[in-house]
């Protein structure tokens, strides 16, 4: 099977975008802010449009989400049985069942490297076709360990792309 | 009557705040207002959903990510819980219909056009029979 991006409606992707916004107010404490009762009031037109799937997507994508700013799960002891999940998630990931890989990483998120999951997340949508949440990850995983330079590169170009989307 | 749900602010009683972002309705944006300032039945009035989670997950408190992962409302929030029939259109209360517009969504509509202070005390009548239901 030949990885393909997902066809992501205006509506999912304005449901992403305010995604995105109220997330950096909530980690900046502004949660019953006025901007932030701005934000979901504009989203429930978009949500009333989105497919049960892409309702899924949307709420997975903001739970992902709080692993930008939220402590990480206490980390594991990597198992035979975590290294064989996160290799299905490498290998769903390669075939384009975006939505799968996403959910190994989650089950399996207490293995690996908070940085490795979120640039393996950013990854993932980059080539799903959401650079604007890759660009998030990217930033994240630049953010835990800017040493590795793959991790910039990645975000800078997932940030142009998204930029240049956004026009 | 049917069963509906919608997320609000209580009080120390643990019923709804009646507000127009609560138990209640913004004039203009949820229901539309003629000249006269007689609400218009057309289908708008209080949103609400089936089950607390067809709701637009940026309104579903924090607190419940364990149950509904994503959710990004206000802690201070509750969903409550109306009436216990089938999610269908027909009589909610005294002068309120419910008006289902997709089967995660309707609204809490007027029964007939009268003044938006009487459809806002109908709506705040309902107040003693909302119930707290996160589950």
């Amino acid at each position: 099977m030949t990885a393909r991006p997902l066809t992501l409606s205006s509506s999912y992707l304005a449901t992403v975008r305010g995604t995105h916004e109220l997330h950096r107010l909530i980690a900046e404490g502004k949660e019953d802010s006025p901007e932030a009762e701005a934000i979901r009031d504009a989203s429930d037109g978009a949500w009333e449009a989105l497919s049960e799937t892409e309702r899924n997507r949307a709420r997975w994508v903001a739970e992902d989400l709080y692993s930008l700013y939220e402590e990480p799960p206490a980390k594991q002891e990597m198992t035979r049985e975590a290294q064989a999940g996160l290799n299905e998630a490498y290998e769903a990931r390669e075939r384009g069942e975006w939505d799968r890989a996403l959910g190994l990483l989650r089950t399996w998120r207490a293995y690996i490297d908070p940085s490795l999951l979120s640039y393996l997340r950013g990854t993932i949508w980059l080539e799903a076709g959401d650079p604007a949440t890759a660009a998030l990850f990217f930033q994240h995983a630049h953010r835990l360990n800017p040493e590795n330079e793959s991790y910039r590169a990645m975000y800078v170009q997932a940030l142009n792309l998204s930029k240049t989307a956004s026009h | 009557m049917p069963r509906v749900f919608r997320v609000m602010r209580k009080e120390p009683d643990s019923l709804p705040t009646i507000g127009d972002r609560h138990l209640g309705v913004r004039p203009g944006i949820d229901v539309d207002v003629d000249a006269q300032n007689n609400v218009q039945v057309n289908g708008k009035g209080m949103s609400v959903a089936p089950n607390w989670r067809d709701i637009n997950h940026k309104r579903i408190p924090g607190r419940l990510r364990p149950i509904l992962p994503g959710a990004m409302g206000s802690n201070s929030k509750f969903c409550f819980r109306y009436g216990d029939g089938p999610f269908v259109q027909g009589a909610l209360a005294s002068g309120l219909t419910l008006e289902p517009d997709s089967p995660t969504h309707g609204n809490v509509a007027p029964a007939q056009v009268v003044p938006l202070a009487t459809y806002q005390g109908d709506i705040a009548a309902t107040r003693s029979d909302w119930v707290e239901d996160e589950t």
